[in-house]
This record gives C-alpha cells, sequence and structure tokens, in this order.
C-alpha cells in the first residue's frame, strides 16, 4: 500500500466516523425535541405535532398540495408514517387534503368526533381511509393521547361521540388542550361562542384561534377567560373576510401577540425536555 | 438545389405560411388573388426557377390555409349549443382542481339530435372514480369556454387539443362496462399509475412533485407558490415535458446501452425505442409525444454531426405536427419552447465542437455555459411575449440548475423503479434523489422570492419576430465563417 493510499485511508475515515457522530447527535437530538407547527396551508387549517419518528396531525386543510407540501418541510424524507390524524369536524377546509394523505403516507389512526358530512370530500375521505386500512375511532371529553417523550392532548369538547347525521358541524369541533410542560395550548377548530361549550377551561399560554378568526368566535369573555399570551390565526386569501378585524381588535386589547398563517407562513413552537416549555422559532 | 435542399425549403415554406396564417388575419381574397397572380407570372415567364418557387408559394398558401381553416372551425358561429347525450370516451387523466375533476370527453356514440365532433371539457364530480379508456352515459348541456384573462387565450388554449366545448355539470354520468378498447387504456396507462404512486409514496411533497414532472411531465402537482418560482426564475421549461427531458433520457438509455455491451449505432436504435416505450409509459399524452420527437430531432441531429441534418429533420419534424395540427405554433407554448430550445441547440452545439475542440480544465462548465445561453437568447423572448414576464435570474439560474436535472431523473427513477420492485430497498435512492430535488427547489424558492425576481414586460409581435429573423441570420453568417476558417485550417494541415 503507497503512502498517498493510507493518508486516503486515513481521511476516508475520519470523514466517515464524523458523518456517523454527527448524524447520530442529529438524531438523538431529533428525537427528543417536539415541535407544534401550524402550516400555512390557505383557508383552512393543519397543525403537526411531531415528536422525533411520532406525528400527530390535527386536521388537513383545504388543497391537498398544499398539505403535503409543507408536511414535507417539516417531516425527513425517510419517515412516511403519520401515527394519528384529528380531524376536529368534518368541513372541507379541515379535511380536503386528508383523502390523498391517506394515500400518500401510512396513517395509523384517524380519530374524530363521529359527526359525519353529505358531501364528496367526505365520501372521498371515508373512501380513501377504507382502501389505505386506517383504524377510525370516535373521540369526546376526557380521551387522552399521551406523547411517547412527554406531553399530553386531552379532549375538552364535545361532551359525547356525535351521531354521524349531525348537522351544524362547527357546533360539534372538537377542542383539544395540549400541554408540555409548563406550557399549554388549546386547539379550537371552528368553534362558535366558545364561552359557551367549554365554560370550564383555565388560563392556557397560547390560542388556535377559532374558525379563522370568524367574528362569531373567540369573543372577550372567552379571551378573559382563558387569558392567552399569544393567538395564532390560521387563515389564507377567502371571501368570509377573515379575520374579522372586530377579533383582531379584541386580540390587541388584552395585548396578546398575533401570529397569522397568512401573513408569517408556517408559525412552529419548539418544546424542550430541557426548558421544559414551547416556545417559538419562527 | 439538392434534394433534402429542396424538401426542407418545402418545410420551411409550409411553417412560414402557417405563422403568417396565424398572426395575421389574411382575408381569403387577398390568398386567392396572390395565388391567382403567381400562376400567371408563372405561366407568362416559364422557368425551372419560376416553377420551383411556384411550388415554394402553393406550399406556403396551403399553411395559411390550413391553419385559418382551423382557426374558422373554433370560431363560435361554427360551433352550435346544446344537450349532447350518449356514450362518451375519457381521452385523458382526470386532473384534480379545487371543487371538481377536469376530464376531457370524446364522443362514442352519439343519441341526440345534437352531436359535437369536438372534445369536451368536463367538470366531473371529485367523488367519480374513473380513468382514461373508461365510457361513461353521459348527458350534459353544452357551452363554450369563456376566456376570463384578455392577457390568456383559454378558447385557443383548448382548441390546440381539439377541445371546443365545456360541460360544467352533466345530467347523466354514469360509468358504463369496460369494453375491448378500455381494457386495452387500462393495460397501457397501468405503469404509469404505478410509476406515480411509487414516487409520491417515496419522496415527500413538493420534491415528488418535482420529480414527476421531470419524468413525466407538468406542474400540477406543484403547489401554486412553487409553480409560479419556476416561472418567475426562467425554469418551467424543466417540470413541462419538453424535448429537453427527452433528449436527456436518451441519453441515459445511450450510456446504459453502452453499458449493456452494445455498439455505438445499436445503442442509438435501442435509446430510440426507449423513447417510444417512455412515452407510453408517461401515458402518451400529446405534450409527450411531441416533446418525443423533438428529443430524438436533437438527439439524432448530435448523433449525426452534421448540423444541417439536424437542422432538416426538426423542420421536417415540426412541419408534420403542423400539418396535423397548425394551430400549435400559436397557441402551445410547448410546442414553441421545445422547438426553440430544440433548434437553439442544433444550431450552438457545432460551434462549440469547432471552437474548444481539445478537452481542458472547466470545459464542461463552458459547455454547460454557452448552450445555456444559446437556449435562453431562443427561449427567452417567447416566454416574455407569452406569459409577460422577463427573468433577469433566468440564465443564471438555468446555469446552477439545469447540471442537477439528469441526476435527479436518474435517481428518481430508480427510486420508482426500486420501489416497485423491493419496496424499503428504495430508501437510499431516494434519500440521493431528495438531495438533488431539494437541490433544485431550494434554489427556485430563494431566487423567486426576491425582489425583482421577474420583470413584467410587454414584447411587441414586430420586435419579437425581428428579434428571431436576426437571431437565425446571426447563426446562418457565423457558420459560413466557421464553415470557411475550418476549411483554411484543414487546407494548411
Amino acid at each position: 500500500m503507497s503512502k498517498r493510499q493510507i493518508y486516503s485511508s486515513f481521511i476516508f475515515l475520519i470523514l466517515l466516523s464524523s458523518t456517523i457522530t454527527l448524524s447520530l447527535f442529529w438524531f438523538h437530538r431529533y428525537e427528543s425535541i417536539t415541535t407544534v407547527t401550524f402550516l400555512s396551508v390557505g383557508e383552512g387549517d393543519a397543525i403537526l405535532i411531531s415528536q422525533g419518528s411520532n406525528q400527530i396531525l390535527i386536521d388537513g386543510g383545504r388543497r391537498s398540495k398544499d398539505l403535503l407540501s409543507h408536511l414535507g418541510r417539516h417531516i425527513p424524507f425517510w419517515d412516511r408514517t403519520i401515527e394519528t390524524v384529528i380531524a376536529t369536524h368534518p368541513d372541507a377546509d379541515h379535511i380536503g387534503g386528508l383523502p390523498d394523505l391517506a394515500r400518500t403516507y401510512t396513517v395509523n389512526q384517524f380519530l374524530f368526533t363521529g359527526a359525519e358530512s353529505e358531501t364528496d370530500i367526505f365520501s372521498l375521505l371515508r373512501k380513501s381511509l377504507e382502501e389505505n386500512h386506517v383504524t377510525k375511532d370516535r373521540i369526546f371529553e376526557g380521551s387522552l393521547i399521551n406523547l411517547p417523550r412527554g406531553g399530553t392532548m386531552e379532549v375538552l369538547f364535545p361532551d359525547t361521540p356525535l351521531p354521524p347525521e349531525t348537522k351544524e358541524s362547527n357546533k360539534g369541533s372538537l377542542v383539544i388542550r395540549f400541554t408540555y410542560g409548563e406550557t399549554m395550548m388549546l386547539f379550537t377548530g371552528d368553534l362558535p361562542s366558545e364561552e359557551m361549550f367549554i365554560p370550564n377551561t383555565g388560563p392556557i399560554d397560547i390560542l388556535k384561534v377559532s374558525h379563522h378568526g370568524s367574528r362569531y368566535s373567540t369573543s372577550s369573555v372567552f379571551l378573559g377567560q382563558i387569558t392567552p399570551k399569544e393567538a395564532i390565526i390560521s387563515v389564507g386569501k377567502n371571501s368570509y373576510r377573515h379575520p374579522s378585524p372586530d377579533v383582531l381588535k379584541r386580540l390587541e386589547e388584552k395585548h396578546i401577540v398575533i401570529r397569522r398563517t397568512d401573513q408569517d407562513g408556517d408559525i412552529q413552537y419548539i418544546c424542550t425536555e430541557v426548558s421544559h416549555q414551547c416556545v417559538f422559532v419562527k | 438545389m439538392r434534394k433534402d435542399q429542396f424538401f426542407f425549403f418545402l418545410c420551411i415554406s409550409f411553417i412560414l405560411g402557417v405563422f403568417v396564417g396565424s398572426f395575421f388575419l389574411v382575408p381569403w381574397f387577398a390568398i386567392l388573388l396572390c395565388f391567382a397572380l403567381w400562376i400567371t407570372l408563372t405561366l407568362s415567364f416559364p422557368s425551372r426557377l419560376m416553377f420551383v418557387f411556384f411550388i415554394f408559394l402553393g406550399v406556403f398558401f396551403f399553411g395559411i390555409f390550413s391553419v385559418r381553416a382551423s382557426l374558422d372551425e373554433f370560431r363560435e358561429v361554427h360551433l352550435p349549443l346544446g344537450t349532447v347525450s350518449g356514450s362518451m370516451r375519457v381521452v385523458s387523466d382526470p386532473e384534480m382542481k379545487n371543487f371538481f375533476e377536469e376530464v376531457i370527453l370524446s364522443t362514442d356514440v352519439c343519441t341526440s339530435s345534437f352531436c359535437p365532433n369536438k372534445k369536451i371539457l368536463w367538470h366531473a364530480p371529485i367523488t367519480l372514480d374513473i380513468s382514461r379508456g373508461a365510457r361513461i352515459d353521459f348527458s350534459c348541456l353544452l357551452s363554450l369556454p369563456k376566456n376570463f384573462d384578455d392577457a390568456f387565450d383559454y378558447r385557443m388554449f383548448l382548441a390546440k387539443e381539439n377541445i371546443a366545448y365545456v360541460c360544467e355539470k352533466a345530467t347523466v354520468f354514469t360509468p358504463l362496462l369496460p369494453d375491448h378498447i378500455s381494457k386495452l387504456y387500462t393495460l397501457l396507462f397501468t405503469p404509469k399509475k404505478f410509476f406515480e404512486r411509487a414516487l409520491e409514496r417515496s419522496i415527500p411533497a413538493p420534491e415528488s412533485g418535482l420529480a414527476l414532472g421531470l419524468l413525466v411531465g407538468g406542474d400540477h402537482r406543484l403547489p401554486e407558490a412553487l409553480s409560479q418560482a419556476f416561472v418567475t426564475t426562467g425554469l418551467t421549461h424543466i417540470v413541462a415535458i419538453s424535448g429537453y427531458n427527452i433528449a436527456l433520457i436518451a441519453q441515459g438509455f445511450i450510456i446504459f446501452g453502452l453499458f449493456l455491451g452494445l455498439w455505438r449505432k445499436q445503442a442509438l436504435w435501442f435509446a430510440l425505442v426507449s423513447i417510444v416505450l417512455f412515452v407510453f409509459l408517461v401515458g402518451a399524452p400529446a405534450s409527450a409525444v411531441r416533446a418525443g420527437i423533438m428529443g430524438s430531432c436533437v438527439f439524432l441531429g448530435l448523433f449525426s454531426g452534421r448540423l444541417s441534418s439536424g437542422i432538416h429533420i426538426l423542420t421536417l419534424a415540426s412541419a408534420t405536427m403542423l400539418l396535423f395540427n397548425p394551430l400549435l405554433l400559436r397557441f402551445d407554448i410547448g410546442f414553441q419552447l421545445s422547438f426553440l430550445a430544440t433548434l437553439s441547440i442544433i444550431l450552438s452545439a457545432p460551434f462549440i465542437r469547432v471552437y474548444f475542440p481539445k478537452p481542458f480544465f472547466g470545459k464542461g462548465l463552458l459547455e454547460i455555459f454557452l448552450l445555456t445561453l444559446s437556449v435562453e437568447l431562443f427561449v427567452g423572448p417567447i416566454i416574455a411575449y407569452q406569459f409577460h414576464i422577463f427573468s433577469p435570474f433566468a440564465l443564471m439560474m438555468n446555469m446552477l440548475v439545469l447540471p442537477f436535472v439528469p441526476y435527479a431523473m436518474m435517481t428518481s427513477f430508480a427510486t420508482a423503479l426500486s420501489f416497485l420492485i423491493l419496496p424499503g430497498l428504495h430508501i437510499l435512492p431516494a434519500g440521493i434523489a431528495y438531495l438533488f430535488l431539494r437541490m433544485i427547489t431550494f434554489s427556485v424558492e430563494q431566487v423567486g422570492k426576491r425582489e425583482g425576481a421577474s420583470q413584467v414586460v410587454t414584447l411587441p409581435l414586430s420586435i419579437f419576430v425581428l428579434w428571431y429573423v436576426l437571431l437565425c441570420l446571426l447563426f446562418f453568417f457565423l457558420r459560413k465563417y466557421i464553415f470557411r476558417s475550418y476549411v483554411k485550417k484543414t487546407d494548411i494541415q
């Protein structure tokens, strides 16, 4: 073996071991971090909670192209499984991207209130879930999802599973509280007049504003009840004039930091075991 | 005049005729008057030259006539409206839109009094499970497509695919049992479905959409913002299946053929047969067929090593395509881009070969730069004319991104194949493919969102035509000059 070959092999070994060390370090860090990302999918909701190779998706936006392209930016290319998909209610702007999601990713379980819809998109979702053998379960108040490395999701509303023929879907929206260490987040779907449906909810830190900032939600009474520090509005181009100026005013009056997906793009919080809380990163 | 030159000028005359007929409103009486005048002149002063010109002019007028006849077919007064009923055949892959699926239908058996002989664009419900080749019992009140934007002639965009009607809400749409044609379609297009599914399952979006755009063509799988960024950065041609992509694929097959132990000539035939199979694999849409023909022209032209044969093949291929569908010249941006990009490569490649015959460090990069510059000179004005956009970064982006494209295509193809053959093994090629694809999307996103990445321009037709005339003259004189200096050099040696 020539000197040159010895040197080359030596350099190659150093590079290889550094790459492996860095990858292991990155992988360890990646597995221990929890992220909560409000995806910018236009006028619709999609929230990804990711903890290493475990993912929970709450709602799927309106269009699959938007949903999948944003998910692809937050899930590593080799991870093609989303463990849990939750649909807060069966409206097109919350389930529109889910039929294609079930086709392109492996979805282990689909959780919903039980309410169904007669729309084309819901039929498509039902068919896609059946074809891809996704387990369906109904969740309601008291249902709990524990993440393997810390973090709990608790369903606050509705009180009972809903019958399939439920007509007014917004009023049956799932409300979920996510707790990680000292941080509490509240995901309200499209629920109107929240103070009436979830009167006992205590203070939280981050609120996902209901119904894309509709004036029928997020009242001063409700804001006074939950006293959030930050509010996320999942909104895009729409003809309903969402978010309502009234809602923005109410939030500003309470000195709540407002973040909007139509202006800021994907909004992400990182939760670490060390800090024991979730902090805004982008 | 040699036979091949005569044939070449015949094709050019036809293409010029189609061009004049497409862009200028030539009245019928003017066409007939000119033709009668020329017949009189030829008969009054008979000579061989006059006779040859008579033939060229006849073909030129035939070009004008054919495009005018096609345009007339799609004029509102010649398109009666009514309710069509009967059995229809799905002749396109359903394309998902926001609230419906876009499906193209052709009439199989018409049972109503109104029977259109043109295709129908149907807004089908998203829940309907149909694929290309399916037959459906159908009834719908047809309307004409509407132009929503002054800058974009949607009606003629559809007309170039022989679509004249739109059905927004069908009253009857029941899938019928498959017949032997449906079964044949299923057999032919099943590989494409598997291929698409394999890529979507193994590479995350939007990179899977880009991989499919590169291999199968079309930017409809990309999110709107990224698709727009490709236009802004002057890279939209890589996601529309074009002669460029096909030429790259052909090159890949040649290398593979040589690797298998084939001789050079055998490898060329292997590549050409593979192009035909590839066009079928992607579903043989008209755009892919045209790209296949253009790509083969580049390939044959470059392989023969003679500039003139490349141009002759391209001219013949384009004239043949226009003979079947003269509307392509004006209304199909894909045809225009493919033709001009192919022409630019055929024209500039021999110059590079003559000027830089010996290998040196960085020759590959210089070649890419010169070819990209040449393609930009030909393609830039047509993008400015059609999209009203000028991309100052287009040249830089093309130079930056194009070298990665063959690798992205190759590894994406390998990913899909390994996913189909041995799922699980695909992770390795998928990782490499993702790296290349992500490099492309990252650079397009970063440059696309820069202020001034694209400028709005309005290019008048006169400037547009003048540009191409000057460009062709430049290449013509350069060719003569190079030929002379090449002859001098070989004389001295």
